[in-house]
């Protein structure tokens, strides 16, 4: 003997083994899941219903008709496994991870580059961390002068472009790595210009 | 040692071109949901349903679909798919980006010997 349930789909009702409700759910569920990083999720998930609900008028041969596993199975079956589809739409919505790493910035530098490096790790405005090393120089009497040169010491300068690309937080790949070539190129060109015209004021 | 498996190449590839197909669908005349699944798996574009759904609502969020809904005597209401000016645009130049690709990779294909 088999309980069986009333269910709503699209504003249809169906007779379905409790059994086989239980399933059917879990199948909703798990389509919710597989798709709450897609937009218009709640569209996608009502639409899905009512094919569910038109799939079911089809097997209904009278209106006492009781889904059965054999029917929910099917239905699954055609409209598939959300990883079967999802892969897709999944990959657009993966954010990339970026590890940010502590390094000191050879290129903002007033003694050791410890600031700008803290600056780029915490995403605060250089000037502020050096207004606090300097606050805390002042008021530690000499204490924060040692932790300066241990982080100055421990801390990697970063060296290549991929190192500063990590130390601003920022992806590593080949369009980045272009961009900073060329800011470092501009920077080049500008002080052979300036050292240039130095020499042209000289002469 | 990676296993490539030729169901998840072609999946890839199908991936690729169902929009265009559902677009192409659609301009001949408007077409609700099961009749636009219902082509796609003659023509052995689709496995599973469930494709479709995310696809659809993307076009339309795109505004190169709408949709209307229209009352069933068998069933509940059908949503009917008919494409926007805008879609036409896409369609058409998807079917351009298609023909060139299709002639690259013919002419890759049976020249490499």
């Amino acid at each position: 003997m088999n309980k069986t349930v009333n269910i709503n789909l699209a504003s249809t009702f169906f007779h379905i083994d409790e059994s086989e409700y239980t399933k059917l759910k879990a199948y909703l569920k798990k389509l919710e899941e597989g798709f709450k990083n897609t937009v218009g999720k709640e569209e996608i998930l009502k639409d899905i219903e009512a094919r569910i609900a038109e799939l079911f008028q089809e097997i209904k041969t009278n209106s006492d008709y009781v889904i059965s596993e054999a029917d929910v199975e099917k239905i699954i079956a055609v409209l598939g496994q959300p990883e079967d589809f999802l892969s897709e739409e999944e990959e657009e919505n993966v954010k990339e991870t970026i590890y940010k790493k502590l390094f000191r910035d050879p290129d903002d530098n007033y003694i050791g580059g410890v600031a700008s490096g803290l600056g780029h790790y915490f995403g605060i405005d250089t000037s502020w961390i050096r207004l606090i090393w300097l606050l805390l120089v002042v008021f530690s009497g000499g204490t924060f002068i040692m932790i300066y040169l241990l982080f100055w010491m421990l801390v990697p300068v970063a060296e290549t472009t991929a190192d500063k690309l990590r130390m601003k937080g920022k992806p590593i790949n080949v369009s980045n790595i272009e961009k900073k070539l060329k800011k470092s190129l501009m920077k080049c060109l500008q002080k052979s210009k300036t050292s240039t015209t130095r020499k042209l004021e000289i002469l | 040692m990676i296993v490539m498996k030729i169901e998840n190449t072609t999946a890839q590839m199908r991936k690729g071109i169902l929009e265009f197909c559902i677009l192409s669908l659609i301009s001949g005349r408007d077409l609700y949901t099961s009749e636009i699944l219902e082509s796609l798996k003659k023509g052995k574009m689709l496995v599973v349903e469930g494709t479709v759904y995310p696809l659809l609502t993307r076009l339309k969020n795109a505004d190169l679909l709408q949709y209307r809904w229209e009352e069933s005597t068998s069933g509940p209401p059908r949503k009917y798919y008919s494409i926007t000016p805008a879609g036409e645009v896409f369609l058409t130049e998807l079917q351009q980006a298609w023909s060139d690709l299709n002639k690259a990779v013919k002419s890759i294909t049976q020249n490499k010997k």
